[in-house]
């Protein structure tokens, strides 16, 4: 064997086996979060998911009932705020291409994308929580509507790009009005690719866990106090329980990043099976 | 009727900018918060809030009393996203390579609905199994033996004593970032002319002098995946945190605990409201990252932007 093939050969195998490395971790940690999270859920039952966490000196851990009402609830208030905002601010891109608040739109949703969560938390903080004296779930949920916006504004803009083109001039020659074309027509033909758009932000909101410390903050006394109360969600809880000493809380977390896992795995499918299905 | 018409296109135009114009000042409020809420803390320290190591919280307002200097945040923050970028570029080549050349098609569609899956992994998953697993991992099996036999090298001349370091936390994002940078490089990889590669394989080449080849043709798209990461990197924040130690450290060794910018706001920005200017220099920790995000990202997209064929 030569030089060369040597080379190939050593090079083919370190590749391989490099590639093996690099997404063997996420097996890894779908296995882990697995076997320590299932047990604390088969432990307690139903009550995991309906209780509200017990004091640390208590024989049972309780409960993640508050993330779960938390999530729940700012997940499907930053969906209303976020998804409607987004996809107007899409459809004026696309409508008109070359006026300046596109370029300046394109250019805020690219930094958005790119920006630290965590500053989002602290620009709520100062614009929310400040001015209302108190850490709320309002906050919460405006902070990730901010998330949102971006992942739904590109992912919107990208479908309604698709629609093709003779169908929206068709729409125009019978006579149809720049409302009626945008509403019966673009939004119709790319309703699948908006779907898609809010899915994937739902992904990012149901996970995101730094801009929610300094506005939603976590609140465990009782499941869900309202819009104007501080409010628990499944990654603070995560976050925050397991960096405590302890043995209840920390299972808490090990149960709840199940849940979240299981949450995230099922969304994603979902999202899986939209894309195979957007055909015109 | 044209009167009404040019109506219902002005109606039409408000509507849709009225958003568009929402989604910009919300940015725009970001940045001048940033900005306008770090001012106080300069004009007390001055440049020092970047330049000095020490973080003092006290009621007696800086310079005198507290001081709050972010230099071992920032130091932080580039160690654990150097390291980062360094090990998710071996990841990244290695994927790329094998994906677009070794794999047969099925293995090839596995790796790409696995790296999807990893790009949206709730970030706060893969801390608390950093936390939980890879940081004793680390500890127990990397950084003690580094310790052991290279010691005499800076970078690895301290003994480590838990697995909470801005190592465990370079290894960790490199993991987080693969994806994302896998996604840029495969992007320009399958860009490259099928004349060339065929070109190539006539030539005689082997399969490493023909992937030498095609990753030489895209070095631009590599250095961007590399800048671009390194943003990412850089804006992580619970995984980090959960991972990084959590101590205000500096120096050339890697293995020990740290803050980085981030992982000080979410740490500390809860109290910082009791003491006089503390909020201030976390928004002045924000204003950095701010600006290293800006910088790696334009080049970065200035890099991708000269891959063409």
């Amino acid at each position: 064997m030569d030089v060369r093939t040597l080379k190939d050969r050593v090079f083919t195998v370190v590749v391989v086996l490099v590639a093996f490395m690099a997404i063997l971790p996420v097996f890894h940690i779908i296995a882990y979060i697995t076997w320590k999270g299932l047990p604390v859920i088969l432990d307690n039952g139903i009550s995991f998911f309906i209780e509200i966490p017990a004091p640390v000196v208590a024989e049972r851990p309780g409960g993640i009932a508050p993330a779960i009402a938390g999530t729940l609830f700012m997940t499907l208030t930053a969906t209303i705020i976020a998804v409607p905002l987004a996809t107007l601010a899409a459809i004026f891109s696309v409508e008109f291409p070359n006026h300046v608040l596109t370029r300046a739109v394109r250019v805020t949703s690219r930094s958005l994308l790119e920006i630290a969560t965590i500053l989002i938390g602290m620009l709520v903080f100062i614009l929310v929580v400040l001015p209302l004296g108190r850490f709320t779930a309002l906050a919460g949920a405006l902070a990730l509507a901010i998330v949102m916006i971006p992942y739904v504004y590109t992912y919107v803009e990208l479908a309604l790009l698709s629609v093709p083109k003779t169908y929206i001039e068709a729409a125009y020659a019978i006579g149809m009005r720049r409302a009626q074309v945008i509403f019966y027509v673009t939004l119709r033909i790319a309703r699948r690719g908006i779907a898609r758009g809010a899915t994937i932000a739902i992904t990012k909101a149901i996970g995101e866990t730094a801009p929610l410390l300094f506005t939603a903050f976590g609140a465990r006394s009782i499941i869900f106090g309202g819009l104007l109360e501080p409010a628990d969600a499944l990654p603070l809880m995560i976050f925050q329980f397991i960096q405590t000493p302890y043995d209840n809380w920390r299972a808490l977390a090990w149960g709840g990043a199940f849940t979240l896992l299981i949450l995230y795995i099922t969304v994603f499918v979902f999202a899986r099976v939209m894309v195979k299905e957007v055909k015109y | 009727m044209k009167a009404r018409r040019s109506f219902h296109d002005i109606l039409v135009f408000y509507t849709l900018a009225l958003p568009a114009f929402i989604i910009i000042l919300i940015l725009a409020s970001l940045l001048l918060s940033q900005l306008g809420l770090s001012i106080p803390i300069f004009s007390v320290q001055g440049l020092g809030t970047y330049m000095k190591t020490v973080w003092k919280p006290m009621y007696e307002p800086p310079p005198h009393g507290a001081y709050y200097g972010l230099l071992p945040a920032i130091w932080g923050t580039l160690v654990s996203s150097v390291i980062a970028v360094l090990l998710a570029l071996m990841f990244t080549i290695s994927l790329v390579v094998f994906m677009e050349e070794i794999a047969p098609k099925h293995v090839k569609e596995a790796f790409s609905t696995i790296i999807d899956l990893m790009a949206g992994l709730p970030t706060v998953l893969y801390g608390i199994w950093g936390l939980a697993f890879l940081g004793p991992l680390l500890y127990k099996n990397v950084m003690n033996s580094i310790y052991t036999y290279f010691n005499f090298i800076p970078m690895f001349s301290c003994e480590p004593l838990s697995g909470a370091t801005v190592f465990t936390a370079g290894v960790l994002l490199s993991i987080m970032i693969t994806p994302f940078t896998v996604a840029l490089v495969q992007e320009s990889y399958r860009s490259i002319p099928y004349t060339y590669k065929e070109a190539a394989w006539s030539l005689g080449m082997t399969r490493y002098e023909y992937v030498k080849l095609n990753l030489s043709m895209i070095t631009p798209s590599i250095v961007s995946a590399i800048l671009l990461g390194f943003g990412r990197a850089s804006s992580e924040t619970a995984a980090v945190t959960l991972v990084v130690g959590n101590a205000m450290n500096i120096g050339t060794c890697i293995f020990v605990p740290a803050y980085t910018i981030s992982s000080l706001i979410a740490n500390q920005f809860a109290e910082a409201q009791d003491f006089p200017y503390m909020l201030n220099a976390l928004f002045a920790g924000g204003l950095i990252l701010l600006v290293i995000g800006l910088i790696v990202n334009t080049l970065g997209v200035f890099m991708l932007r000269r891959v063409r064929f």
